[in-house]
């Protein structure tokens, strides 16, 4: 059975730690996108990401993929093989995956979170 | 009582897309405005996911057409039950609304009179359909939100998600709670009216084109404030989707595209185009519930792919014609910023894998012609009403709907906000729904949302779907049920904190969406008939007793009447010929 490695970087804002990298393994499928690896993921765990279209019109799964921010929905991923996947860079973190897209952080280190709405 | 944060506003809108964009435009030119989304605006939802078209009957392509003659059409597409009142509304107003979406700066295709290009879907009598490419939605949202933006008096509240409606002790919609994702607190707002722009419910079933904002949040919650639901039974599938390759599943795109512009034909796994024998007449471009049905059944009847989906194929044209149908419509093989090579799809060479998904709500809140609801200060527009559409959706509708719902909900809200004033809330009923989110959060339990939230999934599909039957039914309500009293409550979310807890709104959406699936269900079971989008084998046809609507409102549990169709417009008698005993 051929097999994804996913090296996810998890960060669970109440538990005071950093942000540090968990790994997984997922069954490939053929044509496979790295959104569908997370979901194989989530289906075993918890793990917060976001995403809505699926087609790579709205813009709310972006990750960095080895380093290289994309689209999770649309990334494909080609053949079995290991993956580091990030959070995109520049806005505040909010849990795992998840940035919050209302602000932007110049600093674009992981982990420094501003919890609370957006003042409406 | 739990600790929150107070926001008051004249007029709140939930849902942000199509429907609440349009709506806080209007509504800000009388009130103070307050847009809230559990997503983010702009990069969520299923407008953003539309393909073509948007009917007009301008009668620019073909003068023969008008608002009227788009009234007829609807009206019998929607076989007899569609409110005609609304759908007035809708096919008239829509021309207004859409030259001012050309002025807002919607880029529409143009024919070379520079005149809108108009474009006969299946179920128009004429050409009526406007498009912007392949990605009208986009285009939509684009300008929307820049016209929000514009709107000094619109606040826009991103990552909120609304769990419940608040009530004066007199029962009037006053504001809502719900859940700052970001921070997890609750939020307490206050406003004098409510519109609900919160789509449908298409996440109820295994394959949906939806997205998992459309968990019937805005139908649940209009249900438990006594507001009265119609057409609830009437869930569209769209016939094509997209099954291989697995990136794009679901997506509707390549198969429109295959279909409109390339002429792609239908074949089951044995290499038969099976079409013929459910309409031969017009073939894959049969209505929306006759395709769906035709799938289902060549699948069921194991004709199908393993996958349970049938070819889409074009290559009958020849590599010549369909080259050069690409290179004018998706130059470089690029459809939606997608390059089918890349995901092989060469369609000169290869066929493509669909199947029918569950796409669009035509029943919902029921409403006036001011889009207000049946419970005072609480307004809806879009996906979330019933009543424009009857039992199956044409083409191109839904956008019209949005933004001609949204325009007079806005302004009727914002009025009734000017003249009815901030009532207060039920303390008590405030206390128990803080309760209720927090309690959520706290519970212990055997399953995360995810897993209770696919068994509903599934079972809506195999019982609820596309082919219904009455033994089904009654098995689906009462694991329905079952569900309800004995399994959610040992929902848990799978991550403890508070902050940006999904699964916290996952769980609370899961009540949603258990909340329509049995408003769906009673009505399906109700409904003892086949009538466009609902089709029962146990009652394969029309009849004409059942021109009617199945009205559901609380009432302890959900009470369903029948209203009769007012046939303000268009003579029900072709609906009576049409049906049988």
């Amino acid at each position: 059975m051929k097999e994804v490695r996913l090296k996810v970087l998890r960060y669970d804002p109440d538990s005071g730690k950093p942000p540090e990298f968990k790994s997984y393994t997922v069954p490939y499928l053929e044509g496979m996108s790295v959104l569908m690896a997370l979901e194989a993921v989530q289906e075993k765990e918890p793990l917060t990401f976001r995403y809505s279209c699926q087609i790579g019109l709205c813009n709310i799964c972006q990750v960095r993929v080895n380093g290289k921010p994309v689209l999770s929905c649309k990334a494909v991923i080609k053949e079995p093989t290991e993956l580091v996947i990030e959070p995109v860079k520049g806005h505040p973190l909010l849990r795992d995956l998840a940035v919050d897209m209302d602000r932007r952080v110049s600093d674009d280190s992981p982990g420094r979170s501003i919890p609370g709405g957006k003042d409406a | 009582m739990a600790g929150y944060r107070e926001l008051s506003t004249d007029v709140l809108i939930i849902g942000s897309e199509a429907a609440g964009a349009r709506a806080a435009i209007e509504a800000a030119q009388q009130a103070e405005v307050l847009l809230v989304t559990k997503s983010i605006m702009g990069k969520s939802g299923v407008t953003l996911k539309a393909v073509f078209s948007v009917s007009a009957a301008f009668g620019y392509a073909d003068p023969r057409d008008n608002p009227g003659v788009h009234l007829k059409d609807t009206v019998v597409k929607g076989r007899f039950v569609n409110n005609q009142r609304l759908a007035e509304l809708v096919c008239y107003e829509a021309l207004e609304r859409m030259d001012e979406l050309t002025k807002w700066g919607v880029p529409w295709d143009r024919s070379p009179d520079g005149r809108y290009l108009q474009t006969k879907m299946y179920g128009h009598t004429y050409a009526r359909c406007l498009s912007v490419g392949f990605a009208v939605g986009i285009a939509w949202m684009k300008v929307l939100k820049k016209m929000v933006r514009r709107c000094p008096r619109v606040r826009i509240f991103n990552d909120l998600f609304i769990s419940n409606y608040l009530r004066s002790p007199q029962g009037a919609v006053v504001g809502a709670l719900g859940l700052d994702l970001r921070s997890g607190e609750v939020v307490v707002i206050k406003s004098k009216a409510v519109i609900d722009c919160t789509g449908g419910g298409m996440y109820l079933y295994k394959i949906c084109s939806g997205t998992p904002e459309s968990t019937a949040d805005g139908m649940a919650m209009a249900y438990r404030a006594g507001a009265q639901l119609v057409d609830m039974e009437f869930v569209q599938f769209w016939p094509l989707a997209v099954v291989t390759p697995w990136a794009l599943k679901e997506d509707e795109g390549v198969s429109a595209f295959m279909r409109t512009w390339l002429k792609a034909r239908l074949f089951n796994n044995l290499g038969e185009r099976f079409m013929e024998k459910y309409d031969p007449e017009n073939m894959e471009f049969a209505d929306r519930d006759v395709l769906s049905r035709a799938i289902f059944f060549e699948v069921k009847e194991a004709r199908g792919t393993p996958n349970g989906a049938v070819w889409l194929d074009a290559r009958h044209l020849g590599k010549e014609a369909i080259e050069e149908v690409v290179a004018k419509m998706a130059p470089n093989w690029t459809l939606r910023g997608i390059n089918l090579l890349e995901h092989g799809l060469d369609l000169r060479e290869v066929a493509v894998e669909v199947c029918p998904t569950a796409h669009f709500f035509c029943g919902g809140i029921r409403v006036d012609e001011r889009w207000a609801s049946t419970v005072p200060g609480l307004f809806a527009a879009g996906e979330s009403v019933g009543g424009v559409h009857g039992a199956n959706r044409l083409p191109g509708a839904a956008f019209i709907e949005t933004q001609v719902s949204a325009q007079r909900a806005g302004k009727y809200a914002a009025q009734y906000a000017r003249d009815a004033g901030q009532e207060e809330p039920d303390r008590e009923m405030l206390s128990q729904e803080i309760d209720r989110i927090n309690s959520v959060l706290k519970r212990s339990g055997r399953w995360r949302p995810i897993h209770l939230r696919k068994r509903l999934q599934e079972l809506m599909w195999e019982k609820v779907g596309i082919v219904r039957n009455g033994s089904n039914l009654e098995l689906a309500l009462q694991q329905i049920l079952s569900i309800r009293a004995e399994e959610l409550p040992k929902v848990c979310p799978g991550i403890k904190g508070r902050i940006f807890n999904m699964e916290w709104m996952e769980a609370l959406e899961l009540e949603n969406l258990l909340e329509a699936a049995e408003l769906v269900t009673r009505a399906a079971l109700f409904r003892q008939e086949s009538r466009g989008s609902h089709y029962r084998e146990d009652f394969p046809n029309s009849r004409p007793q059942w021109l009617n609507n199945i009205v559901i409102q609380k009432n302890q549990g959900p009470q369903l009447t029948t209203a009769p169709v007012a046939a303000t417009r268009i003579s029900l008698e072709e609906g009576i010929e049409g049906s049988s005993a």
